[in-house]
């Protein structure tokens, strides 16, 4: 019930939010118009600039993934340009990087994909997230390439002959590890439990970690963790009580598995950690302690990049995206398979540059020597291979150490 | 024994969810005033922890204490300036409030990106009584919810604001008479439900990893809570609490993690359901 | 109001030509599917926020017509057009269900009740992995065009969202949807009009949900692949966002909202994060400045320059004749009617008892009323009067005793139902609609006597029901209040706002109309209208009334029995110079004994 006064003053107010509305409106419609015109409709091969968009999330739960990715594509493209670019049929073309919030949201996903597409004249898009690749893969059709920055396969297959994998093998990761843990555990049968974030991924991938564990004579379980869980005590407590040797976190989150780890060690456990993903030493550190992973190990370890170019790289992501994230490096080394395989095909045409992937080989890539393969245990669909998978064990002072290598 | 552990976690959730539900329906019991915005100021009471201790070098227990005033002091202008604006208008007072929650929620996204910050607290130490494992920043939690509840609960009985909130609840325009407006009181259920909201954030900042979006799972939680405790019923809602936190945490321990959330909501919509079988119209 | 919502349709079919025309590429078709599915949602979540509840679980209906249209098209050979109204009638069988669990409460309690529907929905739909693909989700949902023409799938997509604005347009023209706003009002004096609210609110909700899993439906088809991560439980709180910022009290208000606030983050190419804070921001600028919502507030501007000549004028002849009214009526009072015997009375009520906790209310109470007779209850305040109201007339169910109308026990039935019997109660306080206008309070009550079929009641716009309008305005003039019949009802001035809350109980056609001290606050002049009103109502329509009143004076004048309650007791009954005399009811209540009754 609004008083009399309030009456007289309401036709003001009326005023000044039809005045707020109206620019509301306003700004939308300029945004809309201004948003995403950088540079001129380009990637229309008229020799000038070929698009290279990446759709990944800047905000929401994975914002923490978007920044590294941004600018190690950037740190790419940059050495590309410098290189003297792309050259097709004669012509010298520029590579430049489109970058896309997806929100981690399917519907944003598709909405910008088209956007890259049918706007931006975007012909090869990488895309974060397992979830999302399957909603675009229908709108990219013949017209895009799609690299998949995602672990899991449900989106790859003998059927999808332009997505590729851009990522590395978790499963094989696991087992480099594993592998080299299992003379230090002083037990015949040691005991691993996969602590795997619940979803496609999670199940996909702790299974086949699971069977890699097996393999090397471990007697493996899994126990899937909430997603979004900040407290781990519970499922801790639970998984204690079955005494493990090793604890495998998957692509549990770095703040997740920091969290994680101090709490097992609240609650006693004296075991080791795997963390095949990524490793954010600082993070750890500050919140577990340091030493608190002592005598774990990680893979794999992207962090120790000796090479210059490699050094160059590393201080780019740093600067723009803070600790590095080792992982970025697939999405550096896959703008130079993907330049290597339109100068093969000699054409911009996405099922032809798709073709000559799968021919093209990075010989000093970040990772190592990585290549495009077609792999039965991805339902016969295309997947990097070639990557080192260096094995470090974390010190007591929480640092890294190097301690072993393998290829995968 | 892994049942007393799981209940010791339990007790430790039940005790943060206990700090903002208390919060939480003080407003609404005596403002009939569903505040969103809640588990906002509980985001903003961690991150305002971080700052005193990572950022101005302040110890932590001080930091527990400029946390309260700060998020107080927050709740207070967003009372003025939002929320009495809605008075009478119950719907909108809500939607208001969460475009609020939205708000704070993507602008710390914004400010804070999406680097995970921590807060190292003093409370390392870890009490091991055999296979019972009790880190004493769980306890220090614990202890403060119970302490601030019995605090809150001889302030509503005893002292003068206390009984002010209390009229206003029963007879508004009687409080008036008796020279209690309500801007007075919303100004004081709100700084006490800030300062609850902000003393929580900072108790669980060492324990976890700051995000932007990490009062969204506490907020739903107590709402959970207030309306089985009974809205405006302090010694309810703090029982409702930590009868969640329990029940989450054995869900957790005992079943799988994940259904550790929709377990709750569904015990929830049970006792609801058996309470409401008489229509609301009708006595 | 029509007049507008014919613009706002107009500009909306303008405004999406020139989206499908500029658009040079899938883009913004893309944008506009979207943005038209969220209309949808926001058009369908209203009808229920009009009466008054706030649903969270909107989205869920939305998520689980999209499962179902998923599942139907890929695990059967289902059709994707017949798939679609079967995922909606599967949304609104939901809904059925959780209404039928939470619509018994209300505000935050059916908030929290949706909201932990919400929740497990969402459970099923990541964990049921062999009926909806778990965490992989489903992909491979055929499309309703051929698959790469988006701009076909707009076009399927405005008919759609047009249908449902449409749809919900004629709702709330009908009789129903004034039902749902009289709901929204006050449920007692909607109960006391005849209208249920479970019912109501249920059949609100279903067919909200209906259209949300029709839209999901949509959504599922457009994007070809969901997943638990598709649906994210915001939705469900920005749908209600949608509907806030433009007015839940209109129907351009969601298309409105929409387009203000659920376009934006479509729209631009910003972060999702700026976006996030550019649209809350700008949801609580609006609301902060209009918090009933952009188009309602636009028009109420409107309506408030207009209607005061008007009223002016009504309020002007009303004073006249009231001024009329005083100087010349003689209120004389009523004689005695010959009481049958014979006769069976029309209502009785056998030791009623009604406690709350350890205090007994109402105490064995036994009375007769007889047919076309007026009685008077009297009593100090807390005897218990308006307790015994709510007791006959179906609003509180007693402890112990019955009540018989017409012969049948009513003990327990609810009031709304009791109303269509022909028992009608009025309240003391907040006795009219306050948002309806003077003419659709009384017309909302009008139907009682006429079970009026469901296409008349669901579908058929109440402006152009003569038979009804009419009847009205009938029951406006015998009240002289149909100088104010467009006018707000909460614009009538204390005195008639009485008067009003009497017409709609007489609007019912009831047989036995309960009056609850209908005189508080008037002016001598006013209540002897009122009084007069009654005495007429009797003696021209045989309508038998029960009057609680204070001012014996102006009580004495129209009743021919009494009865007293005192501490939940009946102290006397029977004419009322005996009760008005009786020592007991002179010391708990008169202080004096009354000695001014006037025999005509």
């Amino acid at each position: 019930m609004e008083c009399i006064e309030e009456r007289r003053s309401a036709r003001l107010r009326g005023v000044l939010a039809m005045v707020v509305a109206a620019l509301v409106l306003a700004t939308a419609f300029t945004a809309c118009g201004g948003s995403n015109s950088d540079g001129d409709s380009a990637g229309t091969s008229d020799g000038g600039t070929i698009a290279y968009g990446v759709i990944t999330p800047f905000t929401g739960s994975y914002a923490a993934y978007g920044m590294p990715e941004k600018a190690s594509v950037e740190a790419a493209v940059n050495a590309v340009n410098a290189q003297g670019g792309i050259k097709v049929g004669g012509k010298t073309y520029k590579l430049e990087a489109k970058a896309y919030d997806s929100g981690f949201d399917p519907s944003k996903a598709v909405t910008e994909a088209r956007r890259a597409i049918t706007q931006d004249g975007v012909r090869y898009l990488e895309i974060l997230g397992g979830e999302l690749i399957p909603p675009v893969q229908p709108v990219a059709g013949d017209n895009a390439l799609i690299f998949g920055v995602a672990n899991g396969s449900t989106f790859l297959g003998a059927d999808q002959p332009t997505t590729f994998r851009a990522w590395y093998d978790l499963p094989t990761s696991v087992a480099a590890s594993l592998r080299y843990l299992k003379p230090k555990l002083g037990t015949d049968s040691p005991r691993v439990v996969m602590l795997y974030p619940e979803g496609a991924r999670g199940k996909e991938l702790s299974a086949a970690s699971g069977k890699r564990a097996e393999e090397l004579g471990y007697s493996a379980t899994t126990t899937f963790t909430d997603p979004s869980a900040t407290d781990f005590t519970a499922v801790l407590t639970k998984v204690l009580g079955d005494k493990p040797d090793v604890i495998d976190f998957g692509f549990t989150s770095p703040s997740a598995y920091a969290v994680a780890v101090k709490q097992a060690r609240q609650l006693g456990y004296k075991g080791r950690f795997v963390f095949p993903d990524t490793l954010v030493q600082s993070v750890l550190n500050k919140t577990a302690g340091k030493g608190a992973a002592a005598g774990s190990v990680t893979s794999p370890l992207f962090t120790s990049f000796s090479t210059p170019a490699g050094r160059k790289w590393a201080q780019y992501v740093e600067d723009r995206s803070g600790p590095l994230q080792g992982w970025a490096a697939v999405s550096y080394d896959n703008v130079f398979l993907l330049k290597a395989a339109i100068e093969q095909a000699q054409s911009l045409e996405p099922t032809k540059v798709a073709k000559a992937l799968l021919q093209v080989r990075l010989d000093h890539g970040l990772l190592g020597q990585v290549r495009y393969e077609q792999r039965p245990e991805v339902h016969d669909g295309y997947t990097m291979v070639g990557i080192k998978y260096p094995v470090g064990e974390l010190t007591a002072d929480g640092r890294v150490k190097t301690v072993a290598s393998y290829v995968g | 024994m892994e049942a007393l552990q799981a209940l010791f976690t339990g007790l430790a959730g039940g005790a943060t969810l206990a700090l903002v539900a208390l919060g939480l329906t003080l407003v609404f019991g005596v403002l009939r005033v569903v505040n969103f915005a809640h588990g906002a100021l509980f985001m903003l009471g961690a991150y305002t922890c971080y700052a005193c201790t990572e950022v101005a070098g302040i110890g932590y227990f001080p930091a527990i204490l400029v946390s309260a005033a700060a998020i107080a002091a927050v709740s207070v202008v967003l009372a003025l300036v939002v929320f009495r604006r809605f008075r009478g208008l119950e719907l909108e007072g809500a939607i208001a409030a969460v475009a609020l929650a939205v708000a704070i929620e993507n602008a710390g996204i914004i400010f804070f990106k999406a680097v995970p910050r921590q807060v190292q607290g003093p409370l390392t130490q870890v009490v091991d009584l055999g296979s019972l494992h009790l880190p004493v920043q769980r306890i220090f939690m614990i202890v403060v919810a119970v302490a601030l509840f019995g605090a809150l609960s001889l302030f509503v009985a005893r002292t003068h604001w206390g009984r002010a909130l209390r009229a206003v609840q029963q007879d508004e325009e009687a409080a008036q008479l008796q020279g209690i407006t309500v801007t007075q009181a919303m100004i004081v259920a709100f700084a006490i439900g800030g300062a609850l909201a902000g003393v929580a954030g900072a108790l669980v900042a060492p324990d976890q990893v700051l995000s932007p979006t990490m009062g969204t799972t506490p907020l739903l939680l107590a709402f959970v809570a207030i309306v089985v405790g009974g809205m405006g019923n302090i010694g309810g809602t703090l029982a409702a609490a930590f009868g969640v936190g329990i029940l989450q945490s054995f869900v957790s321990t005992y079943w799988v993690p994940q259904a550790a959330t929709w377990t709750s909501f569904a015990v929830v919509l049970l006792i609801l359901a058996v309470r409401s079988r008489r229509p609301v119209v009708y006595a | 109001m029509r007049r507008s919502a014919l613009i706002l349709v107009a500009l909306l079919a303008v405004g999406s030509a020139l989206w499908a025309l500029g658009a040079n590429g899938s883009y913004y078709a893309n944008v506009g599917v979207l943005t038209l599915l969220s209309l949808t949602l926001a058009v369908s979540v209203r009808p229920l926020l009009v009466g008054c509840e706030a649903s969270f679980c909107h989205g869920a209906f939305y998520a689980v017509g999209a499962y179902a249209v998923a599942i139907l098209t890929t695990r059967t050979d289902c059709s994707i057009w017949l798939a679609l109204p079967a995922g909606g009638v599967v949304a609104a069988l939901a809904a059925f269900v959780i209404g039928v669990v939470s619509l018994r409460s209300t505000g935050a309690t059916f908030f929290v009740m949706t909201f932990s529907f919400l929740v497990l929905t969402t459970a099923l739909f990541q964990y049921a992995t062999g009926l909806t693909g778990g965490f992989n989700g489903i992909s491979g949902v055929p499309s309703l065009v051929s698959f790469a023409d988006v701009a076909s799938f707009y076009w399927v997509t405005v008919g759609f969202a047009g249908a449902s604005v449409l749809v919900f347009a004629i709702v709330d023209r009908s009789r129903w949807g004034l039902e749902l706003r009289a709901l929204g009002e006050s449920y007692a004096l909607a109960a006391s009009a005849g209208i249920g609210r479970l019912g109501n609110l249920l059949g609100a909700f279903a067919l909200g949900a209906f259209f949300a899993g029709v839209a999901g439906g949509f959504y599922a088809s457009f994007i070809s692949f969901i997943s638990p991560t598709s649906f994210s439980f915001w939705l469900s709180i920005y749908v209600l966002t949608y509907v806030m910022v433009g007015g839940a009290r209109s129907i351009a208000g969601p298309v409105v909202g929409t387009a203000i606030v659920g376009v934006l983050p479509l729209l631009s190419g910003w972060s999702d994060a700026s976006s996030g804070v550019f649209v809350s921001g700008a949801t609580l600028v609006i609301l902060l400045l209009l918090p009933r919502g952009v188009v309602v507030s636009g028009l109420e501007a409107l309506r408030r320059r207009a209607p005061q000549r008007r009223s002016t004028r009504a309020a002007e002849g009303t004073l006249a004749s009231a001024a009329q009214a005083s100087s010349g009526s003689v209120v004389r009072a009523r004689a005695p009617r010959r009481i049958d015997r014979a006769e069976q009375p029309l209502m009785r009520v056998e030791q009623l008892s009604k406690h709350f906790g350890g205090v007994a209310a109402l105490s064995e109470v036994t009375f007769e009323v007889h047919a076309g007779e007026v009685l008077g209850i009297i009593g100090p305040n807390g005897a218990g009067k308006t307790t015994l109201f709510n007791a006959i007339s179906g609003f509180s169910r007693p402890s112990r005793g019955r009540v018989w109308f017409e012969g049948e026990e009513i003990t327990g039935v609810p009031g709304h139902r009791l109303v269509h019997r022909g028992i009608t109660r009025t309240f003391q306080a907040s006795t009219v609609f306050e948002g309806l206008s003077v003419r659709d309070n009384v017309l909302v009550a009008g139907a009682v006597g006429e079970r009026p079929g469901v296409l008349r009641r669901l579908v058929l716009p109440l402006h152009r029901d003569p038979g009804a309008t009419a009847a009205a305005d009938r029951v406006l003039e015998r009240f002289e209040l149909q100088g104010w019949a467009d006018a707000p009802a909460a614009d009538l001035p204390y005195g008639l706002r009485k008067m009003l809350g009497v017409a709609i109980a007489m609007a019912t056609g009831p047989r036995l109309l309960c009056l609850d001290e209908p005189l508080a606050g008037l002016s001598e002049a006013e209540a002897d209208r009122m009084m007069d009103a009654v005495a007429s109502l009797s003696d021209q329509h045989g309508v038998t009334i029960v009057v609680i009143e204070h001012r014996i004076r102006s009580l004495v004048r129209v009743c021919e029995r009494m009865l007293a309650l005192d501490a939940g007791c009946l102290v006397a009954e029977g004419e009322p110079a005996a009760v008005l005399a009786n020592p007991e009811i002179v010391s708990a209540y008169l202080g004096t004994p009354f000695t001014e009754v006037a025999h005509a």
